[in-house]
C-alpha cells in the first residue's frame, strides 16, 4: 500500500518568512515592563505592601 | 511523493470514536449538574449527588474527551509530520486499549468517592499509576517516531507536542506525589499552604498543556492543512512557543490570590499570568495574518471558520484569564460563577471546537473521501457557538452580580446581603445556562452523527473498492 | 519555515532539553524552592493532629466532594472578615494533606464553621438542608447517618498521617457513623485559632428601647428575616427546635437591648452572631418579632 506524504514543503513557503507585526511587539514589551512594575509595587520586600495591610486600612471605617 | 508503508490509522480511528463516547457521557453528567444547581431534589443518593457528580463530569471530559481526542490526534499528526508510521503500532493499540480500561475504571473510582479533592487531580494513586503509565506509552511511540523521522526538520505542531509530553509528565508526577494508606486512599506528601501552591501549579498549566499546547498544535498543523494556507510569520510561531511555555510555569498562583500563600509568590504568578497575554495572542494574530491572506476561505472552506472562531476564543480567554488574575478583580469575581463562565469559553469555544473541526479534516482524509455532510457541520457550528455564548454570558452575568452583592455593605458598615440572598438571585441564570447546555449538547450530536456517517462512507468505499 | 541547517528546530534531543529547561524554571523558583524555606511550613501554636473521628470526618468530606462547592479560606478583604470571621493564617493547615481550600463558592466558605453551631445543627442540616434554608440547593445527604466507619482503614489512615491516637478511640469508631465523623470533622475546622468577629457590639451602647418600636412593618421584616435566617434552629413559628422556643423566651419579658445584643453577638458553640451579617435597623426589625410573640 502506498501513502501520500505531507508535503512540509507546503508549511514552509518563503511566504511564512513574515516579520513580526509591531503592534504585537509593543504588546509584547510592554507586558514586561509592567510585569516588571508590579512584581516591584506588591512585593513586601520591596516595597512593603502587604495583603494584611491592605485589609487593615480598609477596615478603619467600621463600627465598634 | 509515495512510499511502501501504511500509516497506523486503525488506532488514530480508535481514539477518536472511544473520545466522542466519553464526551457524550461527560456532556450529560454536565447537564444534570447544572440542574441539580437550582433544583437539589435532582439530586439522586449517594452515588448521584452533586458533589460526586461535578467531579466526574470535569474528569470525563478533560480525561476521557479532550486527552483521548488529542492522543488519537497527535498520533496522526506525528505521523504526518515525521512521514513514517508509528514505530510500535501494538505498542499503540495496546495504548488504546488501557486507555479505555483506564477511563472506565476511573469513573468508577469517583462514583465511589475515591477523590483526592485536587482540582483536575481528584483520581486516587491507583489510577494515577495508570495514567502514567499511560502517558509513557504514548511518549514512547511520538518521540520515538520524532527520533527517527524521515523528515530533517520539526514543523510547529510538533514543538507543542514535544513540551505537552515533557511538561505533563512532570506537573502529574509531582503533584500526585503520595503516600497509599489503604488501595482506595492516598495522602499527599505535600501539607497546608505548600500543597496549595504545588496543586495550582499544576492545576494552572494542566490547562496550559492539556488544553493550550495540544490544541495549539492542532490549529498550527490543520488550519494550513483544510485551507492551503501556510502559517502567516514562521518568526511569530517561534517567539511565541518558546515565551508561552516559558512564562505559563509561573502563573499558578494567581488561583490563590488573597489566600495564605506568601504575598511574592502570589505577585510573581500575577506578573507572569498578565504577560502571557503577549504568547497566546501572538498565536492569535498568526492565525489571524494566516488566513488573512484570502478571508473568502470564511465562506468557501467550511472548516476556516472553526479554526477561526475557536481561535478568537482563545484570544478572548486569554485576555480575560490574566485580568482575572489581578487582584482587584479576583477580589470580585474569584469564587463566584464567573470562573466556571471563563473555563467553558476556554473548553466550549475554543478547545472543542478545535478539536471537532480537526476530527472533521482528518476522518475523511484518513478514508480518501469527504465529509458526509458539510450542512450537518455547519448546523453542529452554529448551535455550539450559540450554546457556548449563552453559557458563558450568563454566568459572568450572575457572577459579576453574586460577587458585588457579597461586598455590598450598609450604610452602618454591616453587610447588606446573607449568603442565601445572593445565592438565589442564580437562580434564573443557571436555568439559562441548562438550556444553553441542551443547545451545546444537541451541536454536538450533529457532529458526532457526521463523524460516525463519514466512517460509514468511508468503509462503503473501501469495500467497493476492494 | 526556513530550512536553517543547524537550528534546534531539526535536533529533537536538543529541542527537547531545551524544551524541559523552559518550564522547569518557573516550577523551580515558584514551586520546588519555596518548598524549602520554612515560611511553606507554618504551624499555629494551639494546632492540633486531627483524632481519628475528625481525620475520618475529613476522608468523608473529600470523599463526597464537598470541595466543590465549599472553600476553606477566608480572603483578607473587608466582605470575606465580615461574614465569615477572622481572615484564614498560612499555618492552620499543616496538617491537611492536601489543603482543601477549594475554588468555588456555590455554599459559604467553612473556614470559621467549627464551634459556629452546635453539634445538632450539623446532624439535622445533613439530613435536610432545605429545613433550614428552603431554597437552599446543598444536597441532602442521609445516607451517611445508616454507614459505620470502619475502624481498620481510619487506623491506617492515621498511621499514614503519622496523628497519635489511643486504642480505646480505635475502639469507640466502630459504634459511629458517617455522619458522625463529618460533624466532628466540621467542628474542628479553623479550631485552632481564636474566635474573632469583625464586629462585636458591646452592650454599653446599645439603645434601651428598640427604635424600630412594634409597628406592623417592623414586625412583618423581622419575621420574613426570623424565617429565613433562625427558624431552622428556633422553628417555622419559633416554637423552638435545636435552639429555645422564642415564644417562650418573649413570654419571659426580656429587655429589648438584651435580645438585640444575643442576636447581634450570639453564643459561641451554641449561636452564631450576626452582628456584622444583618444591620442595625434588620436586628431591630428581629426584636419587634420577638416581642410581638408575647401572648
Amino acid at each position: 500500500m502506498q501513502e501520500e506524504f505531507d508535503n512540509l514543503e507546503e508549511f514552509s513557503r518563503e511566504d511564512t518568512e513574515n516579520a513580526l507585526p509591531l503592534g504585537w511587539l509593543i504588546l509584547f514589551i510592554g507586558l514586561i515592563v509592567f510585569g516588571i512594575y508590579y512584581v516591584y509595587a506588591y512585593t513586601p520586600a520591596f516595597t512593603g505592601w502587604t495583603q494584611e495591610k491592605q485589609l487593615e486600612q480598609s477596615m478603619q471605617d467600621m463600627p465598634k | 511523493m509515495n512510499n511502501e508503508f501504511h500509516y497506523d490509522y486503525k488506532t488514530v480511528q480508535g481514539f477518536v470514536l472511544s473520545a466522542i463516547f466519553w464526551g457524550v457521557i461527560g456532556l450529560v453528567i454536565g447537564l444534570l449538574i447544572s440542574a441539580q444547581l437550582w433544583d437539589a431534589n435532582l439530586n439522586f443518593g449517594e452515588y448521584f449527588s452533586y458533589g460526586r457528580l461535578r467531579t466526574l463530569h470535569t474528569n470525563v471530559l478533560a480525561y476521557g474527551l479532550g486527552i483521548g481526542a488529542e492522543f488519537g490526534l497527535f498520533y496522526y499528526i506525528v505521523m504526518r509530520l515525521t512521514k513514517r508510521p508509528l514505530v510500535l503500532p501494538k505498542l499503540a493499540r495496546f495504548h488504546l486499549w488501557l486507555f479505555n480500561a483506564g477511563m472506565v475504571l476511573a469513573t468508577l473510582s469517583l462514583f465511589i468517592g475515591m477523590n483526592q479533592s485536587l482540582e483536575y487531580a481528584e483520581f486516587e494513586w491507583p489510577i494515577d499509576i495508570a495514567i502514567v503509565i499511560l502517558w509513557v506509552l504514548f511518549a514512547i511511540n511520538v518521540l520515538g517516531n520524532v527520533f527517527t523521522r524521515k523528515e530533517k526538520n520539526m514543523y510547529v505542531s510538533l514543538w507543542y507536542v514535544i513540551a505537552t509530553i515533557i511538561t505533563v509528565a512532570i506537573l502529574y508526577i509531582v503533584n500526585n506525589l503520595a503516600i497509599p494508606s489503604t488501595l482506595f486512599k492516598s495522602y499527599s506528601v505535600f501539607a497546608g499552604v505548600n500543597s496549595a501552591n504545588v496543586e495550582w501549579w499544576y492545576g494552572h498549566n494542566a490547562v496550559g498543556f492539556l488544553f493550550t499546547t495540544p490544541i495549539l498544535a492542532m490549529f498550527y498543523y490543520f488550519l494550513p492543512k483544510s485551507t492551503g494556507l501556510p502559517i502567516y510569520s514562521h518568526r511569530l510561531s517561534i517567539i511565541s512557543f518558546w515565551s508561552l511555555i516559558f512564562a505559563y510555569l509561573w502563573t499558578g498562583a494567581h488561583h490563590l490570590v488573597y489566600t495564605p500563600l506568601p504575598d511574592w509568590i502570589q505577585t510573581l504568578g500575577i506578573a507572569f499570568t498578565l504577560f502571557l497575554i503577549a504568547p497566546s495572542w501572538g498565536s492569535v494574530v498568526n492565525g489571524y495574518f494566516t488566513v488573512d491572506r484570502d478571508w473568502s476561505k470564511m465562506r468557501t472552506q467550511y472548516l476556516t471558520k472553526f479554526f477561526i472562531v475557536g481561535i478568537t476564543f482563545y484570544g478572548l480567554q486569554t485576555i480575560q484569564g490574566p485580568s482575572q488574575g489581578i487582584r482587584v478583580i479576583s477580589s470580585l469575581i474569584h469564587y463566584t460563577d464567573w470562573v466556571p463562565g471563563h473555563v467553558h469559553m476556554g473548553t466550549m469555544g475554543w478547545v472543542t471546537m478545535v478539536i471537532c473541526a480537526s476530527v472533521y479534516y482528518m476522518i475523511p482524509a484518513m478514508y480518501k473521501t469527504t465529509i458526509y455532510s458539510e450542512k450537518i457541520a455547519n448546523t453542529h457550528f452554529w448551535l455550539v457557538l450559540v450554546g457556548q455564548l449563552m453559557f458563558s454570558i450568563t454566568m459572568w452575568i450572575t457572577g459579576i452580580q453574586q460577587g458585588a452583592m457579597l461586598k455590598m455593605t450598609a450604610a452602618d458598615g454591616t453587610l447588606q446581603y446573607t449568603f442565601m440572598e445572593t445565592l438565589v438571585r442564580n437562580y434564573p441564570y443557571w436555568q439559562m445556562r441548562t438550556v444553553a447546555g441542551i443547545i451545546f449538547v444537541v451541536g454536538m450530536l450533529f457532529f458526532v452523527y457526521n463523524v460516525l456517517m463519514t466512517i460509514k462512507k468511508g468503509n462503503d468505499l473501501a469495500k467497493q473498492a476492494a | 519555515m526556513s530550512n536553517h541547517e543547524n537550528s534546534i528546530y531539526s535536533k529533537a534531543l536538543v529541542f527537547s532539553v531545551l524544551a524541559a529547561v523552559t518550564v522547569l524554571i518557573g516550577t523551580i523558583v515558584t514551586v520546588f524552592l519555596p518548598m524549602f524555606t520554612s515560611g511553606m511550613h507554618p504551624k499555629t501554636e494551639n494546632l492540633t493532629t486531627y483524632t481519628a473521628l475528625q481525620l475520618a470526618g475529613k476522608d468523608i468530606y473529600m470523599s463526597e466532594g464537598c470541595v466543590n462547592c465549599h472553600t476553606q479560606t477566608v480572603r483578607p478583604l473587608k466582605a470575606d472578615v465580615l461574614r465569615y470571621g477572622d481572615f484564614s493564617k498560612a499555618g492552620e493547615f499543616a496538617y491537611d494533606r492536601p489543603f482543601l481550600w477549594g475554588s468555588k463558592r456555590t455554599g459559604p466558605d467553612l473556614a470559621r464553621i467549627g464551634g459556629k453551631y452546635p453539634d445538632e445543627w450539623h446532624i439535622q442540616h445533613f439530613e435536610n438542608p432545605q429545613a433550614f434554608y428552603p431554597k437552599s440547593n446543598m444536597p441532602k445527604y442521609p445516607w451517611l447517618k445508616t454507614k459505620k466507619l470502619n475502624p481498620a482503614d481510619i487506623k491506617a489512615h492515621m498511621d499514614t498521617n503519622g496523628f497519635p491516637y489511643t486504642e480505646e478511640e480505635m475502639a469507640a469508631l466502630a459504634d459511629q457513623t458517617q455522619l458522625d465523623a463529618l460533624v466532628a470533622y466540621m467542628q474542628v475546622i479553623g479550631a485552632s485559632v481564636a474566635k474573632k468577629e469583625a464586629i462585636v457590639v458591646d452592650p454599653a451602647n446599645v439603645e434601651q428601647a428598640n427604635p424600630m418600636g412594634s409597628s406592623p412593618e417592623a414586625v412583618a421584616m423581622g419575621q420574613a428575616i426570623f424565617k429565613a435566617e433562625c427558624a431552622g434552629c428556633h422553628g417555622q413559628n419559633a416554637e423552638g427546635n435545636i435552639g429555645a422556643s422564642i415564644v417562650d423566651y418573649a413570654q419571659a419579658g426580656n429587655a429589648d437591648a438584651d435580645t438585640y445584643v444575643t442576636v447581634a453577638n450570639g453564643f459561641e458553640g451554641a449561636m452564631p452572631s450576626y452582628a456584622a451579617k444583618l444591620s442595625k435597623d434588620k436586628i431591630w426589625s428581629v426584636v419587634s418579632y420577638i416581642n410581638s410573640l408575647k401572648q
